[in-house]
Parts: C-alpha cells; sequence; structure tokens
C-alpha cells in the first residue's frame, strides 16, 4: 500500500471540518477491537476529482498523493490510499469523516468503489471462503461484470493480479503496528507477518460490508496464522464450506479466487462463471421466495420474503453466531490483553 | 436493468442491485408531529377563564 503522508496529517485535516467526530477518531484510531485485525481502504472514484481536490491538495496535492500509487481500478479517476486503522469502526469512522470533508457520500456512492484491505494473505481457498461471505453477507446483492474488476495491475508484467474480487497487494508499504492476539490470548505489539495482505474489490460499499468483512478476514487469518481466533476461524469454515454444500455450491471453492503467481491461462473467466453461478443462485432465492401480501385497496401482490433455509438468510445467522462467540469469548481478555 | 427472455417462459428484469432479503430494513421512524391546537368556542373559553381566576383551594379562606 502507497501513501505518501501520515495518518496523524490526514486526521489533522479532517478536524479542520469535523472538528469532534476527527478528534473521537483520533483517540482510539489504532486501537485494536476484540483482537480483530486492522483495516485498510482505498478508494477508487470513477468520476471527476473535484469533490476530493480540498482533501488531496491539503495532504500535499496529485502529484505526491495520487500519482505515486500505479494501482487503481481500471474506470477510475485516481485512487486514493488510506493509511490503516485498528478496526472496522475507526474505518467506518474515518470514512464518515471524510464524507463530511468532501460533503459528498462515499458508502453506497455508485461512483465511489471500495477495496478493503486485511493484513496477511489467505489461502486461494479462504479467499475463496472471503469472497463467497462476503457477497452472501452484504445488504446490496450486487450483479457484476468483468468491467467492474478491472484493475491497472490485472496484468502487471511483475505483479499480475487478474480480474478478481479478491487480490493480493503488490508488496508495498505494510504497517505491521498493530496488536495480535497470539494462540494464547496474549497480545503482542506486532502483526506476525512482515507483509501480505488480501483485499476485497466490493464496489459500492456499505458500513456492514466494513464489519462483516473485518469479521470473516479475522476469522480466516487466524486459522491461517495460529491466532487467538484460529479455533473459530476453523469452525466458521467448515460450517462454510458444509453451507456451500448444502446448496450444491461447494464446486466454487475450486475456482480460482485470487490471482496466484502459476495461474493459468482462461482463470479469470474461470473465476467469472464462479462468481456469475454465486451471484445467480442469490437473485434466484431473491426471485424465488415470495410471500402474498395483501395491498391497501384490496389486491394481492408478491414481495421478497426471508426464507429460514435461504443461503442468505443462513449466511446471516453464521456471521451472526460468530459475531456473538468473539464478543462472549474476548471478555476472557482482559484490558492488558493477558488471559483472565 | 437486464432482461432476461427464454422461449416459453415469463421474461425476467435483473437488476443491477437488490436489497439482500435477509437483512431487515429499519424503516426511518417518522417524526412526531405536534399535536393540532384544539379550537375552542369563544363562550366556553370565557367560562373556561372565569372558572380558573375565581377559583381558591378549600381550606384558605
Amino acid at each position: 500500500m502507497t501513501y505518501a503522508y501520515r495518518l496523524e496529517d490526514l486526521l489533522l485535516l479532517l478536524e479542520t471540518k469535523t472538528p469532534e467526530p476527527a478528534a473521537k477518531l483520533a483517540a482510539n484510531v489504532r486501537r485494536v477491537d476484540r483482537g480483530l485485525l486492522s483495516v485498510g481502504l482505498k478508494i477508487h472514484c470513477l468520476d471527476s476529482s473535484e469533490r476530493f481536490d480540498r482533501l488531496i491538495e491539503g495532504l500535499g496535492g496529485a502529484p505526491r498523493i495520487l500519482e505515486v500509487n500505479h494501482f487503481k481500478d481500471a474506470r477510475a479517476s485516481f485512487c486514493l490510499v488510506l493509511p490503516p486503522v485498528g478496526s472496522a469502526v475507526s474505518a467506518i469512522q474515518l470514512i464518515e469523516c471524510i464524507e463530511q470533508f468532501t460533503g459528498s457520500p462515499v458508502f453506497g456512492s455508485r461512483h465511489i468503489q471500495l477495496q478493503l484491505c486485511s493484513p496477511g494473505r489467505l489461502s486461494p481457498r479462504a479467499s475463496a471462503l472471503l469472497g463467497i461471505a462476503f457477497y452472501l453477507g452484504s445488504d446490496t446483492l450486487r450483479r457484476y461484470t468483468q468491467a467492474d474488476l478491472q484493475t491497472t495491475f490485472q496484468s502487471s508484467f511483475h505483479q499480475p493480479r487478474g480480474i478478481r474480487l479478491v487480490l493480493y497487494d503488490a508488496q508495498g508499504d505494510f504497517d505491521r503496528n498493530f496488536a495480535w492476539w497470539n494462540c494464547c490470548g496474549v497480545a503482542e505489539p506486532q502483526l506476525p507477518f512482515t507483509g501480505g495482505r488480501t483485499d476485497l474489490l466490493i464496489g459500492s460499499g456499505s458500513r456492514l460490508d466494513v464489519e462483516n468483512i473485518n469479521l470473516v478476514a479475522t476469522l480466516l487469518v487466524h486459522s491461517e496464522y495460529d491466532g487467538y481466533w484460529g479455533e473459530l476461524g476453523r469452525g466458521f469454515r467448515a460450517e462454510m464450506e458444509s453451507l456451500l454444500e448444502r446448496h450444491i455450491l461447494a464446486g466454487l471453492l475450486a475456482a480460482p479466487w485470487v490471482r496466484e503467481s502459476w495461474a493459468q491461462i482462461g482463470d479469470d473467466n474461470r473465476f467469472f462463471a464462479a462468481l456469475q453461478e454465486l451471484v445467480a443462485y442469490a437473485y434466484g432465492e431473491f426471485t424465488r421466495v415470495k410471500e402474498r401480501r395483501l395491498l391497501l385497496f384490496g389486491g394481492w401482490r408478491d414481495a421478497p420474503a426471508r426464507s429460514p433455509n435461504g443461503i442468505l438468510e443462513e449466511m446471516q445467522r453464521l456471521l451472526f453466531k460468530y459475531r456473538k462467540l468473539i464478543e462472549r469469548q474476548s471478555k476472557l481478555i482482559n484490558q492488558a490483553g493477558e488471559p483472565v | 436493468m437486464i432482461r432476461s427472455h427464454q422461449p416459453g417462459s415469463q421474461p425476467l428484469d435483473i437488476p443491477e442491485t437488490i436489497p439482500n432479503p435477509a437483512i431487515p430494513r429499519t424503516a426511518p421512524t417518522p417524526p412526531v408531529r405536534p399535536s393540532e391546537p384544539v379550537k375552542v368556542p369563544v363562550r366556553q373559553l370565557a367560562a373556561c377563564v372565569a372558572l380558573t381566576s375565581t377559583y381558591q383551594p378549600t381550606g384558605i379562606h
């Protein structure tokens, strides 16, 4: 991740227009929440950059802030890389401060594509689970075209990333100074890896997306790097795989969800076919599951309904369950990061 | 919006995004409207004023 400014500079700049929220954010910006991973963000702006001009100028100007970063959505006018923060809550607050500063929405905007960065490179299978869990858990079901996922690094000579939802980092700067809860529940001052990230190009994103991705990425990274939430992470993986099997979607996990160095010709299409299958299944459930509702003036209408056995409902239950388990178990760790 | 049509079946309109039906939407609470002032006929109003001005709690006089 390349950003030529300090987080403190960004917060000071935001404080000039949003003093209270920015000061609140600054107080806890590096604080890790219940041993969950830190969160990095990239804002890909698809229309003109005017509304971000003041922010970019305040941070040092476009040549210093934007042009240093060669990676962006292929359709974007620029990509603003934000320094990582300690938690999903801080990441949401940071975006809200930027929204207030620029006077235009970032969450839910069609002109902004968000990229969420989690520290630690996940295995291809865990990357697939991350992508699928994000999609099914989001408050918006999206249809994709391959153009939505094209970046300037899709066929880079040194760091090709392909046309994917899940992307590995390109070995840029890495801030590892965030607390890591190790397998014994002791909070170590640094992350256990010196580099490597797994990112999700979520498109027009929401607060819930940030929270869900942070939760799922934490569970998966801890299960692969022997962290405190490793046991829960393995449980989550098993339940996700079983959920996909019940819905005859286990084959999706075999698709190349993330571009590896030994990728084969046609992998972009193989991934996209898997994504299309997932999208079709979720959209199909939305279309299939209806309930009859009586309208005010007599007639009946079929409206989308919740299905207890549907994949979307099951995904929500799974996320809720693991969020609660983390909440409950984190109470066993005291403030200093030592097991109680 | 994409229109998907197979011969023999009803055409389907596929929007770009749809809300996830598994996530309950919280409808915004309607703003509380101040209660409408009640119109009181002039004669009744005068009676009310007279009653309150002549009223004295028992035990004082």
